[in-house]
């Protein structure tokens, strides 16, 4: 078996294994290419899943958007998350933070793959636009904990890798949030006459959840169709 | 600055790290275009991960050595504190490690000197050839000839050396297990006091040319061939 293939066995099986390969250094190359080919594969499948609710081009749109946008994700956070964890006190090599970190996100991935009949089973099923990015967030929320137990592994279950994780979660969510933001939609709408490969700009990701917030509870009119 | 200047800049240094990572593999061909065309995208998180790579291998290349030091040292743990400690005394373990040390550092010597161009075999050949044909004066011929049989010699010596060190090696780690297993079994340490006087048989001849000042009349030769004809 070749060091990739037996590298993505190990995302599959041997998370343990995965995270001290990560923590030790040393020749990192076969864990990166695996996950990245599984980030690239499993977001894309993903990705063209939930565009099924639209169809055509959204399909190869999305396919492609998704995996780009969490690539393009994880190179604005690992360096943060490297000065988070030396500066909390758990230095490693950057090269294997790197590796951690992806290899994390290759496992969301890979379980992102797993989820994907089940999401295209419901999207065939009738399922509409807004229970569909219910489903997609919970999708993601399960992909998220399976990464997130990785990095755990590499940094250390106990309170200051619990700190270091939870303040990189929050780097992760509003840079995560922001890209996919300028990405979107990923969903399309079914009704929509042409499928645009982004929208145009429209305030930030954080103004859309102030304003979905502000909406929520009543404090301004709604306009709940916008697509994501 | 906006993300149209951001991508350029990004774009720049992507294509910078690309050429790098061409230059900087040992072997040209689809996998080192591979690795630039990655880190062309990527480089932020490529190349971090390729340098520490080559580093990590560069390191294993030089642990080889102390792999050995440390299975004689675990052999020595082994029997410290036991009646079999008089077959591996530590005045022993250190002369071996101190054996291998300078067996080491001599084949890496070796090993530099003789990738030098002007310690190149073919080239070396081909000036006699050269010179053979040509109407040169006998004292170039002669001279030129010291030189390939001095490099034929440095790689006969360089080839001798190698071979030594891995069979001491193998010997090391033999007797590392021999110990451990007379230890656990409490059996008989005949077989390993066999290992150990083979073990310093190996010293000794890596001793014979260790006690010999490395080269210095090869090199003498080859820094001024005519002075020695």
């Amino acid at each position: 078996m070749s060091p990739v293939l037996r590298a993505v066995d190990d995302l599959l099986r041997a998370p343990g294994r995965v995270a001290e390969q990560a923590r030790a250094g040393g020749d990192l190359r076969a864990l990166f290419l695996a996950s990245l080919a599984a980030i690239v594969l499993g977001a894309g499948v993903f990705g063209a899943t939930l565009a099924t609710s639209r169809g055509g081009a959204q399909v190869f749109y999305s396919g492609v958007k998704l995996p780009f946008a969490l690539v393009a994700t994880l190179l604005l956070v690992v360096p943060a998350f490297h000065t988070i964890a030396s500066g909390l006190g758990r230095p490693l090599r950057f090269s294997g933070l790197i590796a951690l970190t992806l290899a994390a996100a290759g496992r969301a991935g890979l379980v992102l793959i797993a989820l994907s009949p089940l999401t295209w089973l419901a999207f065939d099923c009738g399922l509409s636009y807004h229970p569909g990015v219910l489903l997609a967030t919970t999708c993601y929320c399960l992909a998220g904990i399976s990464a997130l137990r990785l990095v755990l592994r590499g940094i250390g279950f106990d309170a200051r890798g619990y700190v270091i994780v939870g303040l990189f979660g929050l780097v992760l969510l509003g840079t995560g949030g922001q890209t996919a933001w300028m990405m979107r939609p990923f969903l399309g709408r079914p009704g929509a006459a042409s499928v645009p490969f982004l929208r145009g700009k429209s305030g930030s990701f954080f103004d859309s959840i102030e304003q979905s917030t502000s909406e929520s509870l009543g404090l301004t009119p709604g306009a709940r169709d916008e697509p994501r | 600055m906006n993300l149209a200047d951001l991508g350029v800049l990004y774009g720049l240094a992507g294509a910078l790290s690309g050429v790098f990572v061409y230059r900087m593999q040992p072997a040209r061909g689809a996998r080192a275009l591979g690795s630039a065309a990655l880190s062309v995208p990527l480089w932020p998180l490529w190349l971090p991960v390729l340098l520490a790579s080559s580093q990590a291998a560069r390191e294993v290349e030089r642990s080889a050595a102390t792999q050995t030091e440390a299975a004689l040292l675990e052999g020595y743990e082994a029997v410290r504190g036991t009646p079999l400690e008089p077959l591996l005394p530590r005045p022993a373990v250190d002369r071996l490690l101190g054996e291998l040390r300078r067996a080491t550092e001599r084949s890496r010597e070796l090993s530099a000197l003789l990738a030098k161009p002007e310690f190149d075999r073919g080239s070396a050949e081909l000036r006699v050839a050269r010179l053979e044909q040509g109407a040169e004066s006998p004292r170039m011929l002669a001279s030129a000839r010291l030189h390939l049989e001095n490099v034929l010699r440095l790689q006969a010596l360089a080839a001798r050396d190698l071979r030594a060190q891995e069979e001491l090696t193998e010997l090391i780690l033999a007797l590392r297990t021999q110990l451990v297993f007379a230890r656990y079994s409490g059996s008989s340490p005949d077989q390993a006091g066999d290992i150990v006087s083979e073990v310093w048989a190996r010293v000794e001849i890596l001793g014979t040319s260790l006690d010999v000042p490395p080269f210095d009349a090869e090199l003498a030769a080859l820094d001024q061939p005519h002075a020695t004809l």
